[in-house]
């Protein structure tokens, strides 16, 4: 018989935590045990465990008590995200934790060393990484018959969070305290990660302008441009935030358009889709959000085989690094050099 | 006036001279090709007899032509200010490919022999010309995305000539980030009419003929304007050749209340399938980069101009302005720091 294993979800602060429960419920692996309400969404926490059938907890820390559970996903907003995640690695629970990891580059070395010494898997899911054009694309340059990768021009955005159909609140994503960023960091963050990880190499320098244009009166940034370049010369050319007008046929869109020394790669979207057509909009919708899935396999396998999952806490803080970096520049008008330790 | 007609010398015979400008003069009532010139000698008469022009290989003998009103310059870059002022001085009008110079003292120049002369300059800013971008700028003049704030541009293809060619040289034709960065400069300028107030570039040589040359084929550019809109764009000549081809462009404008996007892929409307080939996206226009009729109503606006005495739709200050940020680009490629506008001159 296959081993499984049970993981609980804490907090429907982040939007992106109905659908890891959801994406936990299908892993043929994992059992989803539990939903603990924290803070914002606490109801719509609660209704989902109603609807699921499964125990919901107004005290998270009731769920992380529970001996039979292997795991959680944490979907607090970033400010909480050590707190929480102390807790869980002290009772030994293998960690799933949204991005981003933290809002400090300290913040998420203590989140770090928490997991290292509790001796617990922690992961931090950017979903590009299991979206099927750049897991080829990452595969051609593996095997070499890429060639050498040069370069990408890369679009991340989204629609305004405040935005997403729904009774959720999500206001604490405009918020500069909770969220540290607005459009840029937050969605910007996944394709700041797929730079580094194509690449293989780590950012040296960062030049951005990120700033808020597309919403008057937004406390928080909704769109930003940059331009990094890594140790081996790949050059990340990105652009991310909320530009999306609500018209839009899908709430992302995606591009990456990466040039190598043998070919390009030109993708478009994230994922396969199809066009709906009603009396008023036209939508594209996707069929299937593969990576989602493929993350919580992911993380599942990594526990079960006891190995370091595919995206750790290292990369989230270098993915961090590099965003915060992006501000800086931003802020300053210079360059920011990176250093790594 | 309807009927009227002006004469016109084409200068430079080679790839935009001759296989994009010349042909255009068939379908424009306007213009009269009368004469051509190339300091290579096949190159000029191959044109004379497609043309039925006459066939010069020194521009002084065009130039002393006094039926020439109208001179079309198709150079490389290095050789407009030199041409296009003595041209001027013969008191010709003049229609210049784009990038407008070399230097901005070079541009400079130019301006001032317009005004000393009183004749009409333009730059063959072409994408000005150009259905797609017309067409988008009308978009944006309506209102339909409200106010533009970021432009992100591409053009990308792979440049077929030798290593030795002018194009790649830093000093003739200032590399791809001159002589292609030059037409997303413009095209950030004209549609979020703002002035550029800092570029900052990254640049590499990929290909073995950029290295040779020691110049730039693939550049990424950011411009950041005085109303705080952002120009953000890929200029290459790296891209496998077939790519640029049929997916040369693509243009992204996003402004307060909405999106506009273009790409060639999603504008052309055909596949073909052989078993041979597999799938390909045919080519409509020779120049994916430039349709065959965007030279027409360039060159037609220009005779216009002249007939009836119109400022041209690109004033040499336009086609200044936007050298001027591809100047600033190509230093803050090789200094790795922004550079601010207006251009200061280098101190070495």
């Amino acid at each position: 018989m296959m081993e499984r294993i049970n993981l609980g979800v804490i907090s429907y602060a982040h939007p992106h935590a109905p659908k890891y429960a959801a994406a936990i419920i299908a892993c043929p692996r994992a059992d989803l045990a539990g939903i603990a309400g924290l803070g914002v969404n606490a109801d719509l926490a609660a209704e989902e465990a109603e609807r699921y059938g499964i125990l919901y907890y107004a005290d998270y820390q009731e769920l992380l008590a529970r001996d039979d559970l292997a795991g959680v996903y944490v979907g607090t907003e970033p400010t909480c995200h050590l707190e929480v995640i102390a807790e869980a690695t002290a009772h030994g629970k293998h960690v799933l934790c949204d991005k981003p990891i933290a809002l400090t580059l300290g913040e998420a070395d203590d989140i770090i060393r928490a997991a290292e010494e509790a001796g617990v898997k922690l992961m931090v899911p950017f979903n590009p990484r299991f979206q099927l054009p750049l897991m080829k694309v990452k595969a051609a340059l593996e095997s070499g018959e890429a060639g050498e990768l040069v370069s990408i021009f890369a679009i991340k955005y989204g629609k305004l969070p405040t935005k997403i159909p729904g009774p959720a609140d999500y206001g604490w994503l405009v918020d500069p305290e909770q969220a540290g960023g607005g459009g840029f960091l937050d969605i910007g963050i996944h394709a700041v990660d797929a730079l580094r990880w194509l690449a293989g190499s780590e950012a040296r320098r960062v030049y951005a302008h990120v700033g808020t244009a597309l919403y008057e009166g937004l406390p928080v940034d909704d769109i930003g441009t940059m331009t990094v370049e890594f140790e081996n010369g790949m050059v990340g050319a990105l652009s991310a935030g909320w530009a999306n007008p609500d018209g839009y046929p899908t709430w992302l869109d995606v591009r990456f358009e990466i040039l190598t020394t043998q070919g390009a790669f030109l993708i478009d979207s994230p994922y396969h889709d199809y066009w709906c057509y009603g009396t008023i909009r036209a939508e594209r919708q996707y069929w299937w959000r593969r990576d989602v899935d493929g993350l919580v396999d992911e993380f599942v396998r990594a526990i079960l085989e006891d190995r370091e999952p595919a995206i750790t806490g290292e990369d989230a803080r270098a993915a961090l690094a590099i965003s915060l970096a992006a501000y800086e520049s931003s802020a300053s008008g210079q360059v920011v050099v990176l250093e790594h330790r | 006036m309807a009927g009227e007609q002006i004469k016109v010398g084409l200068i430079g015979c080679g790839n935009i001279g001759a296989g994009g400008h010349l042909p255009a003069y068939a379908h424009i009532p306007e213009a009269e090709l009368v004469a051509v010139c190339d300091a290579v000698e096949e190159l000029a008469h191959a044109a004379a007899e497609r043309s039925g022009a006459t066939a010069y290989t020194d521009y002084r003998r065009l130039l002393e032509r006094e039926d020439v009103e109208m001179v079309d310059l198709c150079v490389p870059t290095y050789l407009h200010a030199q041409l296009a002022v003595e041209a001027m001085q013969a008191g010709k009008h003049v229609l210049c490919e784009k990038p407008m110079a070399h230097t901005l003292e070079a541009a400079n120049a130019m301006i001032e022999a317009a005004q000393a002369n009183g004749v009409k300059l333009m730059i063959g800013q072409v994408r000005r010309f150009d259905h797609r971008y017309a067409s988008i700028k009308a978009q944006i003049d309506a209102g339909k995305v409200g106010r533009p704030v970021f432009i992100r541009r591409a053009e990308r293809q792979f440049l077929p000539f030798l290593p030795d060619a002018w194009q790649w040289d830093p000093r003739r034709g200032g590399g791809v980030i001159l002589d292609i960065g030059v037409h997303a400069t413009d095209l950030f300028r004209w549609l979020l009419g703002q002035d550029a107030v800092e570029v900052y570039a990254v640049a590499k040589s990929v290909r073995e003929a950029a290295r040779e040359a020691e110049s730039f084929d693939h550049a990424f550019i950011t411009c950041k304007f005085d109303g705080g809109g952002i120009g953000f764009a890929e200029a290459s000549w790296a891209y496998p050749q077939g790519f640029g081809g049929t997916l040369y462009a693509q243009l992204d404008v996003v402004g307060t209340e909405g999106k506009i996007q273009y790409s060639d892929k999603d504008t052309n409307p055909m596949l073909i399938y052989t078993t041979e080939k597999g799938h390909e996206l045919p080519r409509y226009f020779r120049f994916m980069s430039t349709t065959e009729y965007a030279f027409e109503e360039e060159i037609r606006h220009f005779a216009r101009c002249v007939l009836d005495d119109w400022e041209p739709a690109v004033g040499p200050q336009d086609a200044r302005a936007a050298l001027e940020m591809v100047l600033a680009a190509q230093r803050s490629a090789e200094t790795g720091e922004p550079v601010h506008l207006p251009l200061q001159k280098e101190s070495r």
